[in-house]
């Protein structure tokens, strides 16, 4: 080939560029300090993770040798399985079963190690005027949903057999487009947007709106499941326990003493977040209600069944195309639970009234 | 070989660019969540090519069509505001106030007005291509050589407001047409831009579209072609309304 001056300078520039590239990527040691886990949020930082900021505030975490750096999640910021799957942070809470699962079968090597709403409090808003509470609703009407809401709305009119038919618009996280009347359906949680409607626009619940779970239109699956890349879990297992071990105590504390969180959240992390107290407090106690069901009442909060999974949450997944599932038992491994359940003391669990 | 060694020659920095990427990406063992390979975005792209064809058109096609309402728009104010400087007064704050609200913030007061779909889109890219194109041919109508003017007023023709039609028509808008022109010129980019931004935030089609809704099913080669596919959209505006300016100016000017 023939080579003129420009392209040989060129090329030799190249050279190092790449071999400087190889070189940060080349390592293959620990690029993590279990001492500050980055534990990536699915959420902004208010009282939805009450347990840890109160994990955190009463060193819980510092009695397991660590003091974690929580990144924020929400609008705008990057995925938690994206975070965790680039090495940003190495534990991850993550809202979407559907989501997550697809990042599991593109290949991410990823285990939840527990689940903090043993039901995801996602679901539908609407307004006495139209209300939707069946997947038949759903055919024809005006969708107004955030990032990511149109596959799982397709996904419930596929698993009825119903023809994919409704107007989505993106929306916010505020309720008022759905009060203003610019759409039939409102994608919500639980825990937030019904106390806004009862609080700020004296709406009833019943009567002037409706809330309908994901689940009860066809869609189980978990909220805010704590994750890990598998090779985390293998490597750094005491690091995942201790930090399991703290969440869980500052979840079973903020039971009994749900005042404190609210507190806490606006005192520091959320404190530049325009948070209600009034409102944070109302979500703090509706959010227990999630937290727990047959099986954390035998083995505690955070309690994972992969037996569970199997029944109730991977017909819907396989039922919208994903046929390839590995085995429930794979990604949901509750060793973790086991070892850090070993040495919570009873009392505290029978105490709370949550156990 | 020629052809080859100028091609090299002029594109070995997208080439590097290329090897980079690829190189980030196989060395740090990256999933595509994270960040897709440059041959998973090519190959989502040639995958479905013509579905990305027709979204690229629609982006395309919102763009071209908001920059010529906009145009026609700012052409007629900056003629209304020449011939009734009292209008200036009235249009050049609103049209300086349309220009500094940043367009994230613009598109939903718009939405809350027009509803969502994908007119609201082409209103939104007629705003924003509105004010410069207004700027630059009023300003291009004020800039009249002293000498044609002299000339017009010595024949007793009128040079200002209603009665001077006939200079504007002869004088003043030939005049404006290299102005114009760059306006495009710097616009069309900037037309694509919006039209993407807008159909990110409320559009329920086109490349902006793509975009968020491959992102939210984790299909980031799908999202990143659409990217890609936006940017040569982009580049490819610029060029035609480049070639347009270079090749009409030397008409129009002396």
């Amino acid at each position: 080939m023939n080579l003129d001056r420009r392209s040989f300078i060129t090329g030799l520039a190249a050279v190092p560029l790449v071999a400087a590239i190889g070189g940060c990527g080349g390592n293959t040691g620990p690029r993590y300090n279990v001492e500050a886990p980055r534990v990536a949020l699915a959420w902004i930082k208010n009282v939805e993770y009450a347990g840890l900021f109160i994990a955190d505030h009463l060193n819980y975490y510092k009695a397991e040798g660590m003091t974690p750096n929580f990144l924020s999640g929400g609008p705008n910021s990057p995925m938690p399985s994206v975070n965790v799957s680039a090495g940003n942070a190495q534990i991850g809470f993550d809202n979407d079963f559907r989501r997550f699962m697809d990042a599991v079968l593109l290949g991410n090597d990823l285990v939840i190690v527990g689940a903090q709403y043993q039901r995801s409090p996602g679901g539908i808003i609407s307004l006495a005027k139209r209300p939707i509470l069946t997947p038949e609703d759903l055919v024809g009407s005006r969708f107004l949903g955030q990032d990511g809401v149109e596959t799982i709305v397709d996904a419930v009119l596929t698993m009825a057999g119903l023809p994919i038919e409704y107007d989505y618009f993106p929306a916010g996280y505020s309720v008022a487009a759905l009060v203003e009347g610019q759409g039939d359906a409102y994608s919500a949680f639980a825990v937030n947007q019904p106390i806004t409607l009862q609080r700020e626009y004296g709406m009833e619940e019943g009567k002037d709106f409706f809330f309908i779970s994901w689940a009860e239109l066809g869609l189980a699956g978990y909220g805010n499941m704590m994750f890990c890349k598998r090779e985390f879990l293998e490597t750094e297992f005491d690091t995942v326990v201790g930090f399991l071990r703290a969440t869980i105590k500052g979840w079973y504390y903020n039971a009994d003493n749900p005042n404190l969180a609210p507190k806490l959240v606006l005192d520091g992390p959320g404190k530049d977040l325009g948070l209600e107290i009034e409102q944070q407090r109302i979500q703090n106690k509706i959010q227990l209600e999630y937290m727990h069901s047959a099986i954390t009442a035998e083995k505690g909060i955070f309690w994972i069944d992969p037996e569970d999974v199997e029944l109730n949450m991977y017909p819907s997944l396989r039922a919208t195309g994903r046929t390839n599932l590995p085995p429930a038992a794979e990604v949901f491994d509750t060793r973790a639970l086991e070892a850090a359940y070993e040495k919570i003391t009873l009392p505290l669990t029978s105490r709370t009234g949550m156990g | 070989m020629d052809q080859l060694k100028q091609f090299w020659s002029r594109y070995w920095g997208v080439l590097l660019l290329l090897v980079i990427w690829q190189s980030l990406i196989t060395m740090n063992n990256l999933n595509t969540i994270v960040a897709p390979s440059p041959h998973a975005v090519v190959l989502a792209l040639v995958n479905e090519a013509e579905f990305f064809a027709a979204e690229a058109s629609r982006t395309a096609l919102t763009a071209t069509g908001g920059l010529a309402l906009g145009l026609i728009l700012g052409f007629t104010m900056a003629c209304l505001s020449w011939a009734a400087p009292a209008m200036s007064g009235l249009l050049t704050p609103v049209a300086l106030l349309i220009r500094s609200i940043p367009i994230v913030a613009f598109v939903p007061i718009i939405v809350r007005i027009a509803g969502y779909g994908t007119h609201t889109v082409l209103i939104v890219t007629t705003f924003l291509s509105f004010f410069p194109c207004y700027v630059f041919a009023l300003s291009g109508f004020q800039e009249v050589a002293q000498i044609r003017k002299d000339v017009c007023t010595s024949l007793g023709c009128s040079t200002r407001g209603f009665n001077g039609w006939r200079f504007f028509r002869y004088v003043a808008m030939p005049s404006a047409v290299p102005n114009i022109l760059t306006a495009l010129r710097l616009l069309a980019p900037m037309a694509i831009l919006v039209a993407l931004v807008a159909e990110f935030l409320i559009g329920s089609d086109g490349l902006g579209y793509v975009m968020i809704r491959a992102r939210s099913d984790m299909q980031m080669d799908k999202s990143w072609a659409a990217a890609l596919l936006a940017s040569a959209l982009s580049i490819m505006f610029f060029v035609i309304f480049s070639w347009l300016d270079t090749k009409y100016r030397k008409n129009w000017q002396t």
